[in-house]
């Protein structure tokens, strides 16, 4: 290579460097904008003690790890909820990533009534977030408390569930297989929550959607004429081409099992803000944050390893 | 007489085993359907019962009279049309710019390399799992008092109050910071990874600049995934309570509608206002909440059928 040749390279490289700040300058303007102030704000608050004066505003003073030291040491139920919710997510991420995998494959095909049945698919994504479920669930606790008879959501998840509680089955099963405990336990929470997992499925069906159809059709024919079974091209066309996808269902399922509105951990954070406890608060907060980055690190790592990438190496 | 192994391959056989297949797959999809729908099917039904239904406990899913009187008084007490339309606009900007901002950072973060971009990727990471509560009473000082590191005040002599305006949702939206944008820059980042090179590098070819490629070359390749992206933001931002009662008080959506709900409605016949759990607030409540979803639905499967459309005419990679 002449010198010539290499000193364009490198300016070339140079100058893809920029664009690449150009392309991601609008999310880099957002951070320094909102999200800086917003984190640094947390961090404080987290080592100080907040009190509300009864005239409207509030002092604060500093009082180091202590915060910290009253959610981990003190207050035991925070410390015990936050590992069953790591432990309840280690259980359903499996379950949800196969659930949505296999009904995106379903859907993805040509069958009468398809468009009707990703619409009906498309329901979960509506109800689980935002003002549908909120209204629902104060409807019920009202209706409840009034009638002593609970609402229809909670009518149908307790049949939904009563139909898959299994107790019997699992006994005999129990008894015919000596599985291991922990697979005895993971098969119990899989059918036992399968009316949550449907609901809870509801965006990584439609990520795995999104990424079925991007794959080419193309390659499908290339295989069938080299005499793939469907079943072959599924492990060797569909799973490749869909990894990516996978890594993002399993991250965003993570980040979903822990801050979803009915996850207990989540509950008593925000009853410590509306408690206006703003230290425990943003102690609480960030030991969680701490944790869920952990282990989305963690399994991001591993993950990674697995997933195919059509481009280039990089 | 056929043998078992000649049957296993006659035409017939082919044809009932498929069909088996085709039969289980439905049998499945319609079940899980009915377990999506139960939920609503009672609201539905609901929704169409006069109050003397209501109140009657023989009447369960099949309404004596039918009736739109639920919808009627539902429209009007909540001002149904006037939010949907708000509601309507403002998640289209909401979802277009998302779609827009997310796919452009993405590209950014999987086909350029640069320094720092592992930072911003651990950034896209952490704002995926900031729980967006954790940063609510700053959120609101923000807009409240809006200034960009102290220019406007000083330009001005005093800062912005941005709530009840577009303004907030809109910035939000081109920053990347809206709910959660971070999941649909990591998509894309991670479909844009798949993406083959060759594409791209034909087009530098042909002399096309970078932004050239990546709209006219690489959007339109991207049509599922963005999409999908869409629908996400579109559907979020029409049901998101957090951003519409921290950001507009005033500009009626329907998730404030909603979440007003129906206690204190003076309904003839009635001598004191309805309240919270009564059988009448809740079919109230019931219909508005098909009312929010409808649309919705219906949104969703229109832009379904555009993608169906749009993968015939753009001519996919591969």
């Amino acid at each position: 290579m002449s010198k010539n040749q290499k000193k364009k390279s490198v300016s070339l490289s140079a100058k893809k460097a920029r664009l690449g700040w150009v392309f991601v300058s609008p999310f880099v303007i957002g951070f320094f904008l909102f999200y800086l102030v917003v984190i640094v704000e947390s961090i404080q608050y987290s080592f100080m003690e907040v009190e509300t004066l009864p005239e409207g505003g509030f002092i604060t003073h500093f009082v180091g790890w202590s915060n910290y030291e009253y959610m981990t040491r003190t207050l035991t139920t925070f410390m015990s909820g936050l590992w069953a919710t790591v432990r309840d997510m280690l259980y359903s991420l499996p379950i949800l990533l196969l659930f949505s995998l296999f009904v995106a494959v379903v859907l993805n095909q040509k069958l009468k009534g398809r468009a009707l049945f990703r619409a009906i698919f498309f329901v979960p994504v509506i109800l689980s977030t935002g003002i549908i479920a909120k209204s629902d669930a104060a409807n019920n606790v009202v209706s409840a408390f009034a009638t002593m008879n609970t609402g229809e959501m909670t009518t149908v998840a307790e049949e939904a569930s009563a139909a898959f509680s299994i107790n019997g089955l699992m006994y005999y099963i129990e008894d015919m297989f000596s599985f291991a405990p922990w697979l005895l336990e993971f098969i119990e929470t899989a059918a036992t929550n399968v009316y949550e997992v449907i609901n809870q499925s509801g965006v990584q069906i439609l990520i795995f959607l999104a990424g079925l159809q991007s794959i080419s059709p193309s390659l499908y024919e290339a295989a069938k004429m080299e005499g793939c079974s469907s079943w072959e091209s599924f492990w060797k066309i569909t799973l490749p081409m869909i990894s990516p996808m996978i890594l993002v269902n399993i991250i965003y399922s993570i980040v979903d099992c822990f801050t979803r509105y009915d996850n207990n951990v989540m509950n008593s954070i925000q009853s410590m803000i509306t408690l206006t406890d703003y230290g425990h608060a943003s102690a609480a907060a960030w030991i969680y944050f701490c944790a869920i980055a952990l282990l989305v690190l963690i399994i991001f790592g591993i993950a990674s390893r697995f997933v195919f990438y059509q481009g280039k190496e990089r | 007489m056929m043998t078992y192994n000649q049957f296993k391959q006659s035409h017939g056989a082919r044809i009932l085993r498929r069909g088996t297949l085709k039969a289980l797959e439905y049998a499945l999809l319609i079940g899980l359907s009915y377990y999506i729908l139960s939920p609503l099917l009672l609201k539905i039904a609901t929704s169409f019962m006069a109050e003397s239904d209501l109140l009657d406990s023989l009447v369960v899913y099949i309404p004596k009279e039918l009736t739109l009187w639920n919808y009627r008084r539902a429209a009007e007490f909540l001002n149904y049309w006037e939010s949907l339309r708000n509601t309507a606009l403002i998640s289209l900007a909401a979802g277009l710019l998302q779609m827009l901002v997310c796919s452009f950072v993405g590209y950014g973060l999987a086909k350029f390399k640069f320094k720092g971009r592992g930072i911003v990727i651990a950034v896209v990471f952490f704002s995926i799992i900031t729980p967006p509560l954790t940063y609510q009473p700053s959120m609101y000082l923000k807009f409240r008092y809006f200034d960009v590191f102290g220019i406007i005040e000083a330009v001005t002599g005093s800062s912005v109050n941005l709530l009840d305006s577009l303004w907030p949702l809109l910035i939000l939206s081109v920053t990347g910071f809206a709910f959660k944008n971070g999941l649909y820059i990591f998509m894309m980042m991670q479909f844009f990874r798949g993406f083959p090179e060759e594409l791209e590098e034909a087009a530098y070819v042909d002399g096309y600049g970078v932004f050239r490629t990546f709209f006219r070359i690489i959007l339109p390749n991207s049509v599922p995934m963005l999409i999908t992206v869409f629908t996400f933001a579109f559907a979020w931002q029409w049901t998101d309570t957090f951003y519409t009662s921290m950001f507009f008080s005033r500009i009626k959506t329907l998730s404030n509608m909603l979440s007003r709900g129906f206690e204190g409605m003076n309904v003839e016949g009635h001598a004191m206002a309805l309240a919270a759990g009564q059988p009448l607030t809740i079919a109230l409540g019931g219909t508005y909440s098909l009312m929010v979803i409808f649309p919705l639905v219906i949104v969703y499967v229109f832009t379904q059928r555009f993608l169906t459309q749009g993968i015939e005419r753009s001519g996919i990679v591969g």
